[in-house]
């Protein structure tokens, strides 16, 4: 076991025990755009055999995938996602931030407390390097929704999703990659931005988009992405 | 009551007419409220004699279950350890019967079984019922074998040297007596010979312990004195220890005396809080001795339990050897290879209900398949496992092929971290499907 994470393990069962109760949420502050990016410009370079290496130790694998592609609905795909977004997530896990109904993003809230921001880093690195991969999904040509990521939707103020997740839904820094994902992940993650479960996005950058878009909206979008394949890495 | 004990009179006192006029109950036909129906009486409402009641009514629509408990509540075992550390409050582990009564078309009596008249085919209990049967289950749980040590009695568990073995009272005299020890001061705990009810129960309460001591009472240690040299997941639990405590070392949080080292209790003094065991003599400012066992009380009073005190069954079907038409579940039965649990019993308890369905309609049963998962904690987000399927082989209910296996051991870090989660999953879904 690597000394580090060992020494977080143990540090990891006194922080949990200092919280109140059990499953109570922790309080967090929620991100700036100035503390978000002060914080991302200060972690450390991420290294990616190590990243390789705590992908099996920490036991990621077993859900997100050999290389990061989800191997089930269950779990979101990992392989090329921007480095900043899963640093991002990561930190949101570990501190709290994200944390949903906490059912769901138990697994993470307990893992990420024993990493450190180099783990974080390192692993962030290894799935940015790997390929998109598309979904072999039931999907025909929408215009409609292709004009929503496209062009986005006027009537209901909806700027263009491309024009934050890219042409080919590859992601931007701190804007997370969305082609090749986990079409009932993305459904999912959608819904809990619409119902204010997952709240760590900064100044509701994402669940604002959500609010005005419906169940069938959501569910083309995630085939839509589901079956991009991302572009060139 | 008279004699043909549950009416349909008596059903609708309990569920209300129009439940019964309607048969809404889950699964159960209107035959079950005949007077010709069969019976089945269940002795004793915890795991074992729950999930008999709810996986029999599955089985068979027609027949008539009344359960007898002594509580109209029941505070699992499962899980009480955490009580004492704060982790769990002991309402959280508390269940009733109104499931069973209203969804299952359980009659629920609350009262004690006294004698049963095999010839007759009658229970007598306190209130002076007397219930007949066609089909009768026993699922007692244990009993404590205070007189093995002593100085030590059931008024002494109760006030001053708890077990805290049966959640409950106990279960909070215990936390509050780990609160009460003063700085660097010691729990010594004292696990029981084997067999006993949930074999890695004392470990885990001595983890949960030393790891309550590092935040409230750094210095503070806990004593584990064994009168065995092994014990149920001992490898992951004292890998746990060292990685969290320290174990090993000189300034181990957790010390364990095995039987071989002397660690057997055979006395204790409670007015100068000493325990005496087959090595030195030890002080403590919480002394847990967690008594031998022997099948629950009634069990032995009504004759199911051997030489062994405990109850010799038929491995493929749970029904007792020594009287027909009687079954024994959970702690009180001898399972071999089975461990004592909660998990075990419910297991135990489906077999039996299908079992007992099979012999009222004249059914052969078929071969027994029983299964055991335990989860427990070395600290709040380290967990170790074992699992089992067994099987009859030899005349003996033994693990099946590889099935057996505990947590292993591996320098992963993430590995008892996702443990402690799927625990909390699997005690989630375990009690669901005894009271839900």
């Amino acid at each position: 076991m690597k000394k580090g994470l060992l020494a977080g393990l143990i540090g990891l069962t006194l922080a949990g025990s200092a919280m109140a109760g059990h499953g109570e949420k922790p309080h967090a502050e929620h991100w700036t755009n100035a503390t978000l990016t002060e914080k991302l410009a200060a972690m450390p370079e991420g290294n990616i055999a190590n990243g390789q290496a705590l992908h099996v130790q920490m036991m990621c694998n077993s859900c997100h995938g050999e290389q990061g592609e989800s191997p089930s609905r269950n779990y979101a795909s990992l392989n090329g996602q921007t480095k900043e977004y899963t640093m991002k997530m990561l930190l949101d896990y570990r501190d709290s931030r994200r944390w949903e109904d906490y059912k769901q993003a138990n697994i993470m809230v307990k893992l990420a407390r024993v990493m450190s921001d180099q783990d974080i880093a390192d692993v962030a690195a290894f799935y940015a390097e790997q390929d998109m991969k598309a979904w072999d999904v039931d999907y025909t040509k929408d215009a409609r929704i292709e004009r929503l990521v496209a062009k986005g939707n006027a009537n209901i103020m909806l700027t263009p999703c491309a024009s934050c997740h890219g042409v080919h839904g590859e992601g931007n820094g701190i804007t997370p990659a969305i082609a090749g994902q986990v079409p009932e992940y993305f459904v999912r993650t959608m819904k809990a931005y619409q119902e204010g479960h997952r709240n760590n996005d900064v100044h509701k950058g994402m669940s604002q988009f959500t609010h005005d878009l419906s169940d069938e909206d959501i569910k083309a979008l995630a085939n839509y992405y589901a079956q991009l394949p991302g572009g060139e890495k | 009551m008279s004699q043909n004990k549950i009416t349909r009179r008596d059903l609708i006192k309990v569920f209300g007419a129009s439940a019964v006029a309607a048969t809404g109950l889950f699964g159960m036909s209107a035959k079950a409220y005949a007077k010709g129906a069969n019976h089945v009486v269940i002795i004793g409402g915890g795991v074992g004699g729950s999930v008999c009641a709810k996986y029999l009514r599955f089985a068979d629509a027609d027949v008539k279950i009344t359960m007898i408990e002594q509580n109209p509540e029941y505070i699992t075992c499962l899980r009480s350890n955490d009580v004492m550390v704060g982790y769990h409050t002991l309402d959280e582990l508390t269940f009733n019967y109104n499931t069973m009564r209203e969804k299952y078309g359980i009659n629920v009596m609350i009262d004690q079984v006294t004698g049963v008249d095999y010839d007759r085919k009658t229970v007598s209990t306190k209130n002076g019922e007397k219930v007949q049967y066609d089909r009768l289950v026993v699922s007692p749980g244990v009993d404590f074998r205070f007189q093995d040590y002593e100085g030590l009695s059931k008024e002494l568990s109760d006030t001053k040297i708890p077990h805290a073995y049966k959640a409950g009272p106990q279960t909070l005299l215990l936390q509050k007596q780990l609160e009460s020890i003063p700085q660097g001061g010691t729990a010594i705990i004292c696990p029981p010979q084997n067999p006993f009810r949930c074999p890695p129960g004392p470990y885990e309460r001595a983890s949960l312990f030393a790891e309550w001591m590092q935040k409230h009472n750094p210095r503070g240690k806990v004593l584990i004195c064994d009168p065995k040299d092994r014990f149920t997941k001992d490898g992951p639990f004292k890998k746990g220890w060292e990685r969290l405590y320290g174990y090993g070392t000189d300034n181990s949080m957790i010390e364990w005396i095995s039987g071989s080292q002397g660690g057997r209790v055979v006395g204790v003094d409670a007015k100068n809080m000493t325990i005496e065991t087959d090595g030195d003599d030890h002080k403590g400012d919480l002394i847990n001795i967690i008594p031998n066992q022997q099948a629950g009380k009634i069990a032995q009073i009504i004759g199911l339990t051997n030489h062994s005190g405990w109850c010799p069954i038929d491995r493929h079907t749970m029904e007792s050897t020594l009287h027909k038409d009687v079954w024994v579940l959970g702690d009180s039965s001898i399972a071999d290879a089975m461990p004592k649990s909660g998990y075990a019993a419910g297991s135990q308890a489906k077999v039996a209900a299908q079992a007992i369905a099979d012999s009222l309609h004249g059914r052969s049963p078929g071969k027994a398949i029983y299964s055991n998962v335990c989860y427990s904690l070395a600290g709040e987000n380290y967990g170790v496992s074992i699992a089992a399927i067994y099987e009859v082989r030899d005349g003996l209910i033994k693990p099946k092929g590889k099935s057996a296996g505990v947590s292993p051991i591996t320098d992963k870090p993430a590995q008892p971290i996702l443990e402690a989660v799927y625990q909390k999953n699997w005690q989630r879904e375990f009690v669901k499907d005894v009271f839900s």
